[in-house]
């Protein structure tokens, strides 16, 4: 396993140097189907996260400082750094990572794959850069949307706080800037990337039947979500440098 | 919709059945069941310690920006924890259950259906939800409790130690402002969580892994259908609970 | 089957519409219910915004419900001052700020009609509250819907400015009258030094001390002297002179009264002052 990671690592700077590798109908194809069918879950899933989030940040406000009056600074930043970036990759590891890890494992068992390369295509090239380049860019847009729908939950919900959606925005605008967004959006790129990765890497290695792909699927979401929250912690510590 | 209200109802029938094969089930269940517990427990406890430290070292890392913003790190070590105990640490980690445990029990219950080991047993007579879900589930949901808690506990090892090498913040003014927001309710609306948590991760992973068919790609589908279902549905039920308690200390409270 | 699993699907989602719903009717009752509304109109309310705690003696029962721009009648007048804040006639003409407080009722037993209603600053990130003081017990009990006038909080913003505008004046006066303070300053810059030279002088010159010395003794002498001659006026030969006077001054009264009288108290004077 960990020698097909490096191998697909190691390809990934001549995959880029060499455009003429590139599948245009497969990228796109991966984009809708991955990054619009992840769509409706995590918009829903981060928008019950938003409203959640707000009721708890009201109520450590309340107990730290007995008044509401911080609720949009506070839950604004705590979405745009964590919640809305973290929650949507974390569910495109279970939605995307795992039915891509137990499709290429499908095909590596059934001898798909073996077929691809006696065809002369570099199985790499077919299955996985359209899915990175796809999984990339859902990243980032997807964090954008979720940030965006949690926000808006969280201004709904801070009206039973007594906040007009107006008065909510200006004090959220306080404390945030463009360079959050930009932060939250290389982050959920950088997530986006590391599950097609992953799921490629587990998913050659699949051997022994139907039980095979039961468990590289399981192995292949849990490296994913592990990947994801160290990640995370790398990434926030480094922009917290900056 | 039709679809999606029949899958729930057939989810709660699923639940009634494992529920009923636990009380008529024999006393010899019980100790399969702990040993299951045991098994289960060890087995993922690697991950979720370090999964679990990681989610206390983000949540310090970005209280600590945000908090530096208002020059108020005196209530870092408050917020941060019962922000852990409460909401963010139990769904960070039982996410990762849910591809630990989940989705390696779907996986498992599906490679026994597809390779007809399932249909096999219920030939030879044995009751499916007796011998094979009732102490599957029963002990999924004591590891996954017992999980949450053991990474909860990390967690907070995790934000502890790192509020100390990375916030210049000492032990006792981290220490200071916890007891005042880790009472009571806190304690309880975490553990209350968790134990949800734990029951949506058995139930959907032995139902979906059940009733995986067509081979090889069934049980992929199996697995993904469970790690989404279990996802989802953990975030509503944060969402529901979180709403419940708030109501619930509305109605104790002034 | 399949009308099972629908009919169990069904009870799910009703199960969790009623927990929602059951969240919502305490949410929505529980903190509206039985509160008390005030409206307390200020000329200047510091930074007051809808959902400010309001306290009463330091416990907060409640919060300001909402802000209004309120056009006040030419009747009212706002009488209550206080130093720092903007009370000037053309203010009172202005339309000043109204809020609308809502009020747990059981605090409000304490508050009267003569409460005050004051903004003040709290926590560490200075958050406005308006803090009520308990009234008066014969004072009138507040009602539902009441118009009370809040007491406007300092204004730092003109205090600050009203300083600066005096220290200003200060500065220019010292300014236009440099030469004036300087000649000043020098003159008693030499005063101080001739006094110290004087002072310097007498500490050391032998003759002074001397002679202070002889005056001192006959000073002492003088005053045991004064003391003899009082004691024997308090003695009894004192008070014996005394009555034999006020008899002479009886008897002589009725002769020639005025003459008398005047030649006495001329002769008084100088027995005074002998």
């Amino acid at each position: 396993m960990w020698r097909m990671l490096a191998s697909i690592l190691i390809d990934i700077p001549h995959f880029l140097i060499h455009p003429r590798r590139f599948r245009w109908r497969e990228t796109l194809e991966a984009l809708s189907t991955l990054g619009a069918g992840s769509f409706q879950v995590i918009t829903l899933a981060t928008a019950f996260a938003g409203i959640v989030i707000t009721h708890e940040m009201a109520w450590h406000m309340q107990k730290a400082l007995h008044s509401v009056a911080m609720v949009p600074g506070m839950s604004a930043q705590f979405i745009v750094r964590e919640l809305a970036v973290a929650v949507p990759a974390l569910l495109l590891v279970s939605k995307v990572g795992a039915s891509l890890t137990a499709e290429i494992a499908t095909m590596k068992i059934t001898d798909q794959i073996d077929a691809l390369r006696l065809l002369g295509i570099n199985p790499l090239d077919y299955l996985l850069y359209p899915r990175l380049i796809a999984c990339t860019v859902a990243g980032g847009a997807l964090t954008l949307i979720s940030i965006l729908v949690t926000l808006l939950c969280s201004v709904a919900t801070a009206r039973a706080y007594h906040f007009s959606p107006p008065e909510y925005l200006a004090l959220a605008g306080h404390f945030m800037k463009l360079t959050d967004v930009i932060q939250a959006v290389i982050k959920g790129s950088t997530y986006g990337a590391i599950i097609p990765i992953m799921s490629c890497a587990y998913g050659f290695c699949c051997r022994g039947g139907a039980e095979g792909v039961g468990h590289t699927t399981t192995q292949s979401v849990v490296a994913s979500t592990l990947c994801v929250i160290v990640l995370d912690f790398i990434l926030t510590m480094l922009f917290s440098l900056i | 919709m039709l679809r999606f209200i029949r899958e729930l109802g057939a989810i709660v029938l699923f639940t009634k059945s494992i529920l009923y094969a636990l009380w008529i089930g024999p006393a010899s269940m019980w100790h399969e069941i702990l040993h299951e517990t045991s098994r289960i427990f060890w087995r993922s406890l690697q991950t979720i310690s370090f999964a679990g430290f990681f989610v206390g070292a983000i949540l310090i890392l970005q209280f600590d920006t945000i908090l530096a913003r208002y020059d108020a790190r005196l209530y870092l070590g408050g917020v941060c924890m019962s922000t852990i105990i409460r909401d963010v640490g139990p769904l960070i980690i039982a996410f990762l259950l849910v591809g630990k445990v989940g989705a390696y029990t779907a996986a498992e219950l599906g490679t026994m259906r597809v390779t007809e080991q399932i249909d096999a047993r219920e030939c030879l007579g044995a009751e499916s939800f007796v011998t094979l879900l009732a102490p599957r589930w029963m002990s999924i949901v004591l590891a996954s409790l017992t999980l949450l808690i053991a990474g909860l506990s990390i967690s907070i090892g995790g934000a502890f130690f790192l509020a100390l090498i990375h916030s210049s913040i000492n032990m006792h003014e981290f220490l200071f402002l916890v007891p005042r927001f880790n009472g009571f309710s806190t304690l309880g609306s975490g553990l209350l969580k968790s134990f949800i948590y734990g029951l949506l991760v058995a139930t959907l992973a032995c139902f979906y892994g059940f009733y995986a068919k067509n081979g090889a790609a069934g049980v992929g589908r199996a697995v993904t259908k469970a790690t989404v279902g279990t996802h989802f549905s953990i975030i509503v039920a944060n969402y529901l609970t979180g709403t419940l308690l708030t109501a619930l200390e509305h109605l104790g409270g002034p | 089957m399949k009308q099972h699993e629908l009919k169990a699907g069904a009870l799910l989602l009703l199960a969790f519409a009623s927990i929602l719903a059951f969240a919502w009717i305490v949410g929505v009752n529980n903190p509206l219910s039985h509160r008390l509304h005030l409206y307390v109109t200020y000329h200047f309310a510091g930074g007051i915004e809808i959902g400010s705690p309001v306290r009463v003696s330091g416990i907060k029962v409640g919060q300001v419900d909402t802000i209004e721009f309120y056009a006040m009648q030419k009747s009212e007048v706002i009488s209550n001052k206080e130093p720092g804040s903007m009370q000037d006639d053309k203010n009172t003409a202005q339309a000043p700020v109204r809020l609308r407080l809502s009020i747990d009722p059981k605090a409000a037993i304490s508050i009267r009609q003569d409460s005050k209603f004051y903004i003040n600053l709290a926590g560490v990130i200075g958050e406005r509250y308006i803090e009520i003081t308990p009234g008066h017990r014969n004072k009138g009990e507040i009602h539902e819907g009441d118009q009370l006038i809040g007491t406007d909080p300092p204004r730092i913003d003109q205090l600050l400015s009203q300083s600066f505008d005096l220290a200003g004046k200060i500065a220019s006066l010292i300014e236009d009258n440099k030469d004036d303070i300087t000649h000043t300053v020098e003159l008693m810059v030499k005063l101080s030094t001739n006094l110290n030279k004087t002072l310097t002088w007498v500490e050391r010159s032998e003759l002074f001390k001397s002679d202070l010395g002889k005056l001192v003794t006959s000073l002492l002498a003088l005053s045991q002297d004064l003391h003899k001659m009082t004691q024997k006026i308090h003695g009894p030969e004192g008070e014996r002179m005394m009555q034999l006077l006020s008899k002479l001054i009886q008897r002589l009264e009725p002769l020639e009264q005025k003459a008398i009288l005047d030649f006495f108290q001329k002769e008084g004077i100088r027995v005074h002052l002998f």
